[in-house]
């Protein structure tokens, strides 16, 4: 059943996504024009000065238009979870006979696959919108960036084998993140909607803030310990750093996932 | 109202098999089991409350009307019924306010059984208990001697008071969603009936009017082959016109092993089909019967008498 609520929500979500994604392609593959012709006017930039930061300024917007349609889809998946549960679509997905894990299981998949998925078209969308100017302009430009990148990188980490653990470190949490910002957005909107019965939304809008701002607070208590502790620690202080909060991430995930599972388990009623 | 009196005294109103017995000891001492309401072919036999206990007050037993069997045959045939639904002191509050109070009752397969009572009698509450959509505070529900989860939730067809298709599907959207979820569910049943209605196939639901999605909800539901038909005010937004199709279907569409219980203010409506009816007040069964036990009794139809049990 699991298989068959994943297909039922990823098509309805897809309905609104991929025009989206569409979008940002299309936004991209402007923003690569526009990119070339700045760096085209910048060659003459005593005449063109003009040209050049207009169309330069149509590239920025682009890129972030790209990130707002992330963000819409984002916000998206969760309008979607909302209405699929808490609004009169609840009256169909909750009589459905499936356990209430499973269904849970399904929107969380969906509402993660399709956060992750906005996050990766919206990086390739403007690393494209970069890379591929740049590439066509003048390759040495590209290859001075990288350089940069990766002395950057060596500067805060300090060599290089610490710099590809900081990487793979880094991938995770970003992955176990974007899990954790789904999670708190579901749970906010799960305990907003039974708690403020009458105003839903609001009531999910200020959890979030409320979820958030305890998170936040104690983060950045456990942080300020570590960070203390770094000193310590020496070169393996950011590892710790990067460690600490892979497993924050984690508990924090976990947290969120069993209060919504107990809630739509036990506290469900839809009005 | 003498005839009323003499059977009340006379004779017990009601068979006295094990499901009635496992009626919660806080349930109405006067108030039967739906198990015991008598097929349309049995022998008629009327029963009901002296008029004691006939009042309004929000505790009091109205009583019950049942047409009882009076030969030995076709009790029997009632107690081999199988019995579809069974309460048992039933009971849900919303912080201070008591919904339901210790409910008990029971359904056999085989009927159309009128769930009734006014605003804030506990009707909708009970239903959402029964579809999985809320859980009971103390008591148990039984669909078919399934608890109320997934088992149950694949024999009952629970159609809401409110259109829960989703607004971006097209009526062929949810046929297909609910053949992928139900799978008692016959599509070409339904096809049929949206074909009846006069329904659009390739529309999208926004699209549709409110009582054509009304309808259309109503299909999803009653294509269903399912043990238990729960319908919350299925007819109250439509025509007349295709309330009496809703209706013939509703009586067309279910089988002699399931059961459906109907929720509605229109009772006229559908009182010449309702096999028996459950009065709700105050989250307590305040009478249960059947239309002709009332009829016999009282001399009232169904639609009259709450008028007077819930007057203003």
């Amino acid at each position: 059943m699991l298989g068959k609520l994943l297909k039922q929500d990823m098509k309805t979500m897809s309905r609104f996504a991929c025009p989206m994604f569409i979008a940002s392609a299309a936004v991209a593959i402007v923003c690569c024009t526009m990119l070339y012709f700045t760096f085209s006017f910048a060659e003459e930039a005593d005449t063109l000065w003009g040209a050049m930061i207009v169309v330069g300024s149509f590239y920025v917007m682009g890129l972030i238009a790209i990130i707002i349609m992330a963000a819409i889809v984002s916000v998206m998946t969760a309008v979607r979870y909302y209405k699929s549960l808490f609004t009169d679509e609840g009256y169909l997905n909750m009589v459905l006979p499936v356990k209430t894990s499973t269904m849970f299981n399904a929107k969380i998949l969906t509402t993660v696959i399709w956060s992750t998925l906005a996050s990766a078209v919206a990086v390739v969308c403007c690393v494209i919108s970069f890379i591929v100017p740049t590439l066509l302009y003048d390759k040495e430009i590209l290859d001075s960036f990288f350089v940069d990148i990766d002395f950057f990188l060596t500067l805060i980490t300090g060599n290089e084998t610490m710099s590809a653990i900081l990487s793979v470190l880094g991938t995770i949490n970003t992955i176990t993140g974007v899990v954790e910002g789904v999670l708190i957005i579901i749970t906010a909107i799960t305990v907003g909607s039974v708690v403020m019965k009458k105003n839903r939304v609001l009531g999910s809008i200020l959890f979030y803030f409320i979820i958030t701002f305890i998170q936040e607070n104690v983060i950045s208590i456990f942080q300020l310990i570590v960070t203390l502790a770094m000193g310590s620690l020496g070169e393996g202080g950011a590892i710790a750093s990067s460690i600490f909060n892979l497993v924050v991430n984690i508990g924090v995930t976990v947290g969120m996932y069993f209060i919504s599972y107990f809630i739509l388990n036990k506290k469900f009623n839809i009005e | 109202m003498e005839d009323v009196k003499e059977m009340h005294e006379g004779k017990p109103s009601v068979n006295t098999d094990a499901a009635f017995k496992a009626d919660a000891p806080d349930t109405p001492a006067d108030c039967a089991p739906i198990a015991n309401i008598p097929s349309d072919d049995a022998p008629s036999g009327t029963a009901a409350p002296d008029d004691t206990v006939l009042s309004d007050s929000p505790d009091s037993d109205l009583g019950n009307y049942m047409d009882t069997p009076a030969g030995d045959e076709p009790a029997a045939a009632e107690a081999e019924r199988k019995i579809i639904l069974r309460c048992e002191s039933l009971s849900k509050s919303y912080g201070e306010v008591r919904a339901l109070d210790g409910i008990s009752f029971e359904i056999p397969e085989g009927k159309i059984i009128g769930l009734l009572g006014p605003n804030g009698s506990g009707k909708t509450t009970f239903i959402k208990i029964v579809a999985g959509l809320l859980t009971a505070d103390s008591g148990r529900v039984t669909v078919d001697g399934h608890e109320i989860g997934v088992e149950s939730k694949a024999i009952v067809a629970y159609l809401p008071e409110r259109n829960s298709i989703p607004e971006h599907f097209t009526v062929n959207d949810a046929i297909d969603f609910y053949a992928t979820f139900f799978n008692d569910f016959d599509k070409a049943r339904a096809e049929k009936m949206l074909g009846d209605l006069r329904v659009d196939k390739r529309q999208k639901i926004k699209s549709l009017s409110k009582g054509t999605k009304e309808k259309v909800q109503l299909v999803m539901v009653m294509a269903r082959r399912a043990r238990l038909y729960i319908l919350d005010e299925p007819i109250s937004g439509v025509d007349p016109a295709a309330r009496d199709y809703i209706i013939g279907t509703i009586i067309n569409n279910y089988s002699p092993n399931s059961s459906v219980i109907i929720s509605t203010h229109l009772i006229s409506d559908i009182e010449k089909v309702m096999d028996g009816f459950i009065f709700l007040k105050y989250g307590r069964i305040a009478c249960i019967g059947t239309p002709e036990g009332l009829e016999k009794s009282l001399g009232k139809t169904v639609d009259e008498y709450f008028r007077e049990v819930f007057r203003c």
